[in-house]
């Protein structure tokens, strides 16, 4: 077990390794990352001091050198916006992003997991074809189209939530809900049919055999096993939700990392997009390899130590 | 006397099964299929022949008419069936005119991925060797940070754009064609007909290439079927983060960020787009389903029928 | 067969249909037996013949639709099975009649230890008992169905068994509680052969430590010889014979029972070839008029009443019944070649 965790986190670090490169070499595609990041209107004068200040004359591997060691001390630079440390303003807003993540994914979990077993048990009732197109509409919806109904609905008209998110309890709502839509859907579909493929199996009828009580069949024996795929997919739903938190942190206001991504854009601060990119993947990297350990847990045919 | 030709079905639940050519069928006869067809129908005739539907000029600002409403709402007029924007732009033409962007960018985006992911998932599983090394480490670190946040990323470097933003969305959904077509090369190159077509002289790539065609095509059709609409849905994002389109354009994305801030006053502006949107996408996604089970054999997919 | 007891278990008149997209298919039709205790009925048939079917109705196990108990009565211990709730089915279940089904590795959760599995089935009928006491029994139970090392094998999943052990393992998962009835549906049918006459030795200690009266439903006939006592031959949801073993291994007396019988290969008779039976298993959804099996019957013989007249189980010897127009005819047809063939069969002989 402490190997498996040891030799993911060595995969993990590699991979991060190899985004730091990524992120660094982005910023020397398009040539010059200072003219990216001066306003157009700026003299070549005023470019050539830039740069000189920045250190952008320099040999690039010195450069990269520079910028891997401050990463490892968590140092990558002074935001160009704001002049503060920029890891330092990344990490601040780290955890209301994860805080909002969590939410939403804890949300869909309670939503979908009764829907999608209820769904499978009265399969063709209505109560499951209404069920499916809600799933259906949930998965094509665009998060920030969510975001914004819901903001119409329940903030402007119903004044029920804040038109502004926050990480309050009334203020987390509707944002943990646009966030987690997606994956509520995913889950339900998933769960469903897996349900429907497990209630199918000789050891559902085993359990019933042995005078097992209806509800304890579909809770411990069904759905134990129809939730091993769902579970699998959980990894890649906070992957995704992670993404998708800069547009619905933007829809909402919400202080989190995704949002001061999107004002480091649109003041072109390349230093603290770096430092968004690089937290980013670790923090990928890391839920990806707990939601893994939780899986291998789950499923006791899968060898941990493979 | 009974029929010799028929057996006792071992489960009295046997289904017929039907012909080939006859799943096809199910494109036209299945209701969610039809519906699907005709809003993709209606969204391709808009992007087509936008010029001749669109009552008005997408662009022509009007400031007499400004913030109109729609015709059934007070204030409105049937001149301008949805309303206008901020600069009395006739929100119908540009949604007619949106329809283009998306359609644009969903298909040329999900071209460039398959023919990108094909190519390297060709050469990387032939070639083996560092080749493959190279490109899978790449797809990992590709993966490893969310594709919302990557495209971020490379949006913010190649800047607004229609041509911009389908290069960027293409260049960073390539990994999964590239991932099922390199395995596909894997399982096949090994088999004895390329070993032998090898020893003979004959390029193993078109043996390979002919071989895995079959199996992959299903696999891509569905997969890029679906990924038109979320490649819609990241433009639409990336817009609404001022990253894709950008106004004057008539893009849906950008479209509903103009009207996120006008939510109290003229809701109409943000959800009609959206609603265009929400359309579209479930339309591609029901079409992707029902090419999922039209196809449904040579994927081998899991899960409940009812 | 004990004459002067009870019957354990009483079915009279089984009726079950189910209910598909094409029709309607009557799986089980008017099917009658009574089960003693300490017997061990084999039930014969071809698939789709009802053996199946008709047993998991006792226990409530057909998923109900499709499948529709349209009548009949299975009393046991005094009560109707058919007509008990679920919950007071759950309480019989377990715990005095047991099921073993055919596949072991699909039959058991693979996400639970075998050890946990075992003790919900004590635990479900035992409520009050420790934990320790619940894995002591598991693992004496384990060493009973004799599995190597149970105290270790008890904290181990099914898929780090092999597969005759897990049949083991079912095993004594259904006679934890010391069942009235132990049904097995086609126990060693997923086994490799080498292993099918351990399992069925298993079978046989279970059902003779704990006394329970047995249905075993196989399509082996070998299975049968060795273990049952009793045979009940099914064609097409109809019982067709039915009696003693030695009897019927003895003296068939229905067409089909010696079509089975004939077609089993023996080591010692001078046998040019099998013979199968010819023809193929009755469409369900349309099954022949009068005998189901007149299509397939060499000695019909044109008869018209095969076809006209559905054939009653009639008694035709001591614990002998069949249901076949001319059994006493079939009955001197066997007679004869045996003497011919200068050749017995018994029970023994197909062991």
């Amino acid at each position: 077990m402490i190997r498996f965790i040891l030799r993911r986190l060595g995969q993990g670090l590699i991979v991060v390794f190899c985004v730091s490169i990524v992120v660094f070499s982005l910023s020397w595609v398009t040539g010059d990352p200072a003219a990216l990041i001066l306003p157009p209107e700026a003299t070549p004068a005023q470019i050539e001091e830039f740069r000189k200040a920045m250190g952008f004359d320099r040999p690039i591997l010195v450069q990269y050198w520079d910028f891997l060691t401050g990463a490892i001390t968590l140092d990558f630079g002074k935001s160009l916006m704001q002049g503060t440390d920029a890891m330092q303003l990344v990490l601040e807003r780290l955890w209301p992003s994860l805080k909002l993540a969590l939410v939403a994914l804890t949300a869909s979990i309670v939503i979908a997991v009764p829907l999608g077993m209820i769904s499978a048990l009265k399969r063709g009732t209505i109560f499951d074809q209404v069920a499916r197109v809600l799933a259906l509409i949930g998965q094509c919806a665009p998060n920030f189209y969510v975001g914004i109904v819901l903001i119409l609905v329940f903030a402007v008209n119903l004044r029920m939530f804040p038109a502004i998110g926050d990480p309050s309890l009334k203020g987390i709502v509707l944002p943990a809900v646009t966030l987690g839509l997606y994956a509520a859907a995913e889950t339900m579909r998933l769960l469903r049919s897996g349900m429907l493929e497990v209630l199918g199996e000789d050891y559902v009828r085993t359990a019933r055999a042995k005078g097992v009580a209806e509800r304890w069949v579909l809770l411990k024996h069904a759905l134990r096993n129809a939730a091993i795929p769902v579970i699998t997919v959980m990894g890649l739903q906070l992957n995704t939700m992670m993404g998708r938190a800069v547009v619905t942190e933007t829809v909402f206001g919400y202080p989190g990392m995704g949002m001061l991504a999107v004002r480091a854009i649109n003041n072109r601060d390349f230093i603290v997009i770096q430092a968004f990119v690089i937290v980013m993947a670790v923090v990928v990297v890391a839920l990806n390899l707990i939601v893994d350990l939780i899986y291998s847990r789950l499923d006791p045919r899968i060898s941990v130590s493979d | 006397m009974t029929d010799q030709n028929t057996t006792v079905p071992a489960n009295p639940e046997r289904r017929e099964r039907s012909a080939v050519p006859s799943r096809w069928r199910q494109l036209v006869t299945s209701p969610a299929s039809l519906f699907s067809l005709l809003v993709l129908l209606a969204v391709g005739l808009s992007a087509i022949f936008a010029p001749l539907l669109a009552p008005h000029d997408p662009l022509a600002q009007n400031l007499l008419e400004r913030n109109m409403p729609p015709f059934w709402l007070e204030g409105g007029s049937t001149a301008h069936l949805l309303g206008t924007d901020a600069l009395g732009r006739d929100l119908l033409s540009r949604i007619i005119y949106g329809a283009r962007i998306s359609m644009i960018v969903g298909v040329a985006t999900v071209v460039i991925q398959t023919g990108l992911g094909v190519t390297i998932g060709l050469i990387a599983g032939y070639r083996r060797g560092w080749v493959d090394t190279i490109f899978m480490r790449i797809a990992d670190v590709w993966l490893a940070i969310p594709f919302l946040v990557l495209a971020i990323a490379v949006a913010v470097l190649f800047g607004p754009g229609l041509i911009n933003t389908v290069l960027v969305l293409g260049l960073v959904g390539w990994v999964t064609y590239a991932r099922v077509v390199r395995a596909e090369v894997l399982s096949v190159r090994e088999r004895e007909f390329v070993l032998a077509a090898r020893t003979m002289g004959v390029k193993a790539m078109p043996t390979i290439w002919r071989h895995i065609l079959p199996n992959v095509m299903a696999s891509i059709l569905v997969v890029a079927t679906l990924q038109v609409s979320r490649m819609i849905i990241a433009e639409a994002s990336l817009s609404f983060l001022g990253l894709g389109i950008q106004p004057p354009e008539a893009a849906w994305g950008s479209m509903i960020a103009d009207g996120r801030d006008r939510l109290s006053q003229q809701w109409w502006l943000a959800t009609m787009p959206g609603i265009a949107l929400l359309m579209t996408t479930l339309a591609i996604n029901l079409l992707g389903d029902t090419l999922r089970d039209i196809l449904d054999p040579k994927l081998g997919k899991r899960g409940a029928r009812p | 067969m004990s004459v002067n007891t009870e019957p354990v278990l009483s079915v009279r008149d089984l009726t079950i249909e189910f209910v598909v997209p094409g029709g309607v298919i009557r799986a089980v039709d008017g099917v009658s037996y009574d089960l003693y205790p300490g017997d061990v009925l084999g039930v014969v048939g071809e698939s789709g013949s009802g053996k199946s079917v008709g047993v998991m109705s006792m226990l409530g196990l057909l998923p109900s639709p499709p499948a529709r108990i349209v009548g009949g009565s299975v009393i046991f211990e005094g009560q109707d099975l058919l007509k008990l709730n679920r919950r007071q089915l759950r309480k019989i279940r377990g715990k005095r009649i047991a099921m073993v089904f055919q596949d072991p590795m699909a039959a058991l959760n693979p996400v639970f230890k075998i050890g946990a599995q075992l003790a919900e089935a004590i635990r479900i009928h035992n409520p009050s008992a420790t934990r320790a006491e619940v894995r002591r029994r598991g693992i004496e139970i384990l060493e009973m169905v004799g599995i190597p090392e149970p105290a270790a094998r008890y904290d181990q999943y099914p898929h780090q068994f092999s597969g005759g052990m897990r049949q083991r393992a079912m095993i004594a998962m259904a006679i934890a509680n010391r069942p009235a009835v132990l049904i097995a549906d086609e126990p060693t049918t997923a086994l490799d052969v080498t292993i099918q006459a351990q399992v069925l030795d298993v079978l046989k200690t279970a059902q003779e430590e704990t006394g329970a009266a047995a249905i075993l439903i196989t399509h082996d006939l070998g299975l049968v010889a060795e273990m049952a006592n009793r045979l009940l031959v099914m064609y097409a949801g109809r019982v067709v014979e039915t009696g003693s073993i030695d009897r019927i291994f003895g003296r068939p007396c229905h067409p089909y029972t010696v079509g089975l019988l004939g077609s089993v290969p023996r080591l010692d008779a001078d046998m040019n070839r099998l013979v199968p039976i010819e023809g193929q298993p009755p469409n369900m959804a349309e099954p022949p008029s009068g005998c189901r099996f007149h299509p397939r019957c060499s000695l019909m013989q044109g008869r018209e009443i095969c076809a006209a007249q559905v054939p009653q189980l009639l008694q035709i010897g001591p614990s002998h019944s069949t249901a076949c127009h001319f059994a006493e005819e079939v009955d001197g047809l066997v007679d004869r070649v045996n003497r011919e063939m200068g050749v017995t069969i018994t029970s023994g002989d197909l062991a």
